[in-house]
C-alpha cells in the first residue's frame, strides 16, 4: 500500500481484511482516520478480531479497534434493549413496530451487525398505527425537541416520519416512519410487499425480510440527498447480499424493486457492489438507449459520490458528484413549487448562520463536565 | 500527550509558543492516535471578531471560540479526543498525583481548588501523571501517566508563578468559560518517560477553604463515593459493567477521604502520613 490514501486502499482493506497486517503504522493511521470518519472502524475491528489476524496488529493500532470494538457493542446492546421496550410499548397498543435500518441488522444479526454504529433507532408502524403510537411514546417518556414550525409541517406534511422522539433519560433519538419515502414525492413505494414479508425475529422483534430490507437500504441510500455514511451504507449492502445470495433472494429484491418503481436504484447498487467488491450480481439492464444512459450517468455519479468525505479521499470529482446527488436528492423529494419554496427558506437560515460564523448549530458548547455524561 | 499522539495539522501561529513550551520535547511515535486542527470559524470571522473553531479527524465537537483562546480550545479538545475514543481504560475526571509509587485521585469538584493543589504538589516533587484525566487500567486497577499540563485559573496563575518563579506556563487566555487559563508544566518528555503506571492508594476529594482554622478530614461510606466516581467517568456509560466493576474493585482496595483545607502544605503532609506512606 502506497504511503498516499486513496479510496482503492479503503475497498481493499473491506475485500482482504488479512491483508492488513502487512501494513505500516503510517498506512494504519491513514485507514483509522479514514475508517471512523466513514463509521467503519468497529465493523473492521470485529472482522479482525474473529480472524487468525488480530494478533498480528500492531498493539497500538489494536488499541483503537478494541476501543471502536467496545464503543459499538455497547450500542448493539442498547439497540436491543431500547427495541425491546419500544416493541413492548407499542404492541400493547395493538401496533407492530418494524425495526429498519442499523436497528433491523443488530436486530437481525445480519452479517453486518457486529460493529454497526446507529445514531437513532427508525421504527416503521402502519400509517393507522402513527397517531396511537406517537401518543404511546409521548406518554411514556419520550418527547419532540422544540422544532420551527416550518420543520414540524415538513415533517407533518410531507415527510414519511413524524419529527425525532427523544428518550427523557437515556437520550436515544428515535424515528418513527409510516412509509419508506416522502408520500408528497409521489415516489412513495407501495407498502404491501414491505409489509407481507415481515419477519419475527429470535428476540421476538420485528424486521423486513432480508429481500425487502436489502431494498430499503438501497432506497435510503439512493433517494436521500446526502451520503455522508454512504459507503458504509455499501458495506451493509454487500454483507446482506452476501449472506442472503440465492435465486430466491435477488427474484425477491427485483420483484419489489419492480413494484416500488426503484429498479434503476437497484441496478446501480448492484452495478457499485459488484465493481467494488468483486461479486457477480444478477443485474437486469434497461431495455431502450436512454434508460441505459441514464444508468451508467447514475453508475459513474455515486461512484464518486460514496466515496467517504474525508480530507484524505478529497477530489473535485467526488464533491461535484456529492451536489449532482444533493441537487438530484432534492428533486425527487418534492414537486418543483414545494421544492423551491423548501429551499428559498432553508437557504435563508443557513446564510443567516453562516453569517453569525455560526457553522456548528448543533455542537455543543465548551463544556467539558457535562459534554459526555447524559 | 504520552499514552496518545495528536498530530496538530493546521493551527494558528499565535499558539505556536506555548505548543512548543509544552509539548515541543516529545519524542514522535510513528503513528498519531488523532488528528486534530484549529481553524478560523468563518471568511467573515476571520477578520470580524476572529474565532477559533477545533476539528478532530472531521468531528467538530464545540461552538467556536474567541481568537485569542486557541490554546486552551486546544487543549479542551485534546480531553475530548480522549474522553470520546479511549474506552479500553476507565477515565475519571480527575487529578492524579504520585508519590512513592502509589497514586491518590483527586476527582473534580468545580472550585475545589484541584488544579491549584496538583501544582503545588507537583512543585513539591509530586508526580503529575494528570490533572484533568485519571486514565485506570480497568485490569490492573493502576493509574497510567499522561503527558498534558495542568489547567490552571485566574489567581491560581500568580500562585503558581510565586511558588516556582521558573515554571513553564502558557500565556493566559482571558475570559474564557472559566475566566482566565494558563497551562502548566511540571516535568519534561524525559522526565515523562521514566514513569511507570502505579497502584492507586486513595482517593481525596479536596475542598480548599481559605476562612478555615484547623484542617478537617472526614472518611465517606464507599456507596456515597462510588456514586460519585461513576458520575465523574467520562466513558462510564459506554464501558457499562466492565466501568461499574472497575469502580467497584478499586474502592474496595483504596482509603478514601474528604478534606477541608486551608494550608497547602497540610495536604502533601496528609497525603504522605494517611494516603501514600513515606515510602522507604
Amino acid at each position: 500500500m502506497a504511503h498516499n490514501f486513496t479510496f482503492e486502499h479503503l475497498v481493499q482493506a473491506i475485500n482482504s481484511p488479512h491483508q492488513l497486517v502487512q501494513l505500516s503504522l503510517r498506512e494504519w493511521e491513514s485507514l483509522l482516520f479514514v475508517l471512523k470518519t466513514s463509521r467503519l472502524e468497529a465493523y473492521l475491528a470485529f472482522v479482525m478480531h474473529d480472524s487468525e489476524a488480530w494478533h498480528s496488529i500492531p498493539e497500538q493500532v489494536r488499541a483503537h479497534l478494541s476501543a471502536a470494538m467496545v464503543y459499538a457493542q455497547r450500542q448493539n446492546d442498547q439497540v436491543f434493549h431500547e427495541g425491546q421496550e419500544i416493541h413492548d410499548l407499542l404492541m400493547a397498543q395493538g401496533v407492530t413496530p418494524v425495526f429498519l435500518k442499523g436497528a433491523a441488522y443488530i436486530v437481525a444479526a445480519t452479517n453486518n451487525a457486529k460493529g454497526r454504529l446507529c445514531s437513532d433507532i427508525d421504527l416503521l408502524v402502519k400509517e393507522d398505527g402513527l397517531v396511537i403510537s406517537e401518543t404511546a411514546l409521548l406518554n411514556n417518556f419520550w418527547y419532540h425537541k422544540t422544532i420551527t414550525d416550518y420543520d414540524d409541517k415538513y415533517y407533518r406534511e410531507y415527510a414519511h416520519e413524524i419529527p425525532p422522539l427523544y428518550h427523557l433519560t437515556r437520550g436515544t433519538v428515535l424515528d418513527l416512519h409510516h412509509n419508506l419515502f416522502l408520500p408528497i414525492s409521489g415516489k412513495a413505494p407501495p407498502l404491501e410487499q414491505f409489509w407481507q414479508g415481515v419477519v419475527c425475529q429470535e428476540s421476538g422483534l420485528y424486521t423486513l425480510e432480508p429481500a425487502a430490507m436489502f431494498m430499503h437500504s438501497i432506497i435510503h441510500l439512493m433517494l436521500n440527498e446526502e451520503v455522508v455514511y454512504g459507503f458504509r451504507d455499501m458495506v451493509d449492502l454487500k454483507c446482506l447480499a452476501q449472506q442472503y445470495d440465492s435465486v430466491g433472494f435477488w427474484q425477491r429484491v427485483e420483484l419489489i424493486a419492480a413494484e416500488s418503481h426503484f429498479e434503476t436504484e437497484l441496478n446501480v447498487v448492484v452495478i457499485l457492489l459488484n465493481t467494488w467488491f468483486n461479486t457477480a450480481y444478477p443485474v437486469k439492464h434497461p431495455e431502450g438507449s436512454l434508460q441505459r444512459r441514464k444508468l451508467q450517468l447514475l453508475v459513474r455519479i455515486y461512484k464518486y459520490a460514496l466515496i467517504p468525505e474525508h480530507p484524505a479521499l478529497h477530489s473535485l470529482r467526488s464533491g461535484l458528484a456529492r451536489f449532482v446527488v444533493f441537487v438530484r436528492g432534492h428533486s425527487i423529494k418534492m414537486p418543483l413549487t414545494v421544492l423551491v419554496k423548501h429551499f428559498s427558506i432553508k437557504l435563508w437560515l443557513g446564510c443567516r448562520n453562516w453569517l453569525r460564523g455560526d457553522t456548528t448549530a448543533d455542537a455543543k458548547p465548551v463544556d467539558l463536565g457535562a459534554a459526555f455524561k447524559r | 500527550m504520552g499514552l496518545f499522539q495528536a498530530k496538530v495539522n493546521d493551527y494558528p501561529s499565535s499558539i505556536s509558543p506555548a505548543l512548543n513550551q509544552i509539548y515541543g520535547d516529545c519524542q514522535l511515535k510513528e503513528m498519531s492516535d488523532f488528528t486534530v486542527s484549529l481553524a478560523p470559524g468563518s471568511i467573515v470571522r476571520k477578520y470580524l471578531r476572529p474565532q477559533i473553531v477545533f476539528e478532530s479527524n472531521t468531528s467538530i465537537p464545540f461552538k467556536p471560540l474567541p481568537f485569542s483562546q486557541a490554546y486552551a480550545l486546544l487543549e479542551w479538545g485534546l480531553n475530548w479526543c480522549l474522553a470520546t475514543h479511549d474506552f479500553n481504560h476507565l477515565l475519571l475526571h480527575s487529578a492524579v498525583l504520585v508519590k512513592n509509587n502509589k497514586a491518590v485521585l483527586f476527582p473534580a469538584l468545580p472550585g475545589s481548588g484541584k488544579s491549584t493543589l496538583s501544582c503545588w504538589l507537583a512543585i513539591q516533587g509530586w508526580k503529575l501523571y494528570s490533572d484533568e484525566m485519571a486514565v485506570i487500567n480497568t485490569d490492573s486497577l493502576t493509574a497510567e501517566p499522561l503527558y498534558r499540563p495542568a489547567c490552571i485559573k485566574n489567581h491560581s496563575i500568580e500562585l503558581v508563578r510565586s511558588w516556582q518563579p521558573d515554571a513553564t506556563i502558557t500565556k493566559v487566555c482571558s475570559d474564557t468559560a472559566k475566566g482566565d487559563v494558563a497551562h502548566a508544566k511540571f516535568q519534561t518528555w524525559e522526565d515523562y518517560c521514566r514513569l511507570q503506571p502505579v497502584e492507586i492508594a486513595g482517593i481525596v476529594f479536596p475542598k480548599y477553604d481559605g476562612n478555615l482554622s484547623e484542617e478537617q478530614y472526614y472518611t465517606i461510606a464507599k456507596s456515597q463515593v462510588f456514586e460519585e466516581l461513576c458520575q465523574h467517568a467520562f466513558n462510564y456509560h459506554v464501558l457499562g459493567y466492565q466501568a461499574f466493576d472497575t469502580v467497584w474493585r478499586l474502592l474496595d482496595k483504596v482509603k478514601v477521604f474528604e478534606v477541608h483545607y486551608s494550608n497547602l502544605g497540610f495536604m502533601d503532609e496528609f497525603l504522605l502520613d494517611e494516603v501514600v506512606g513515606h515510602g522507604a
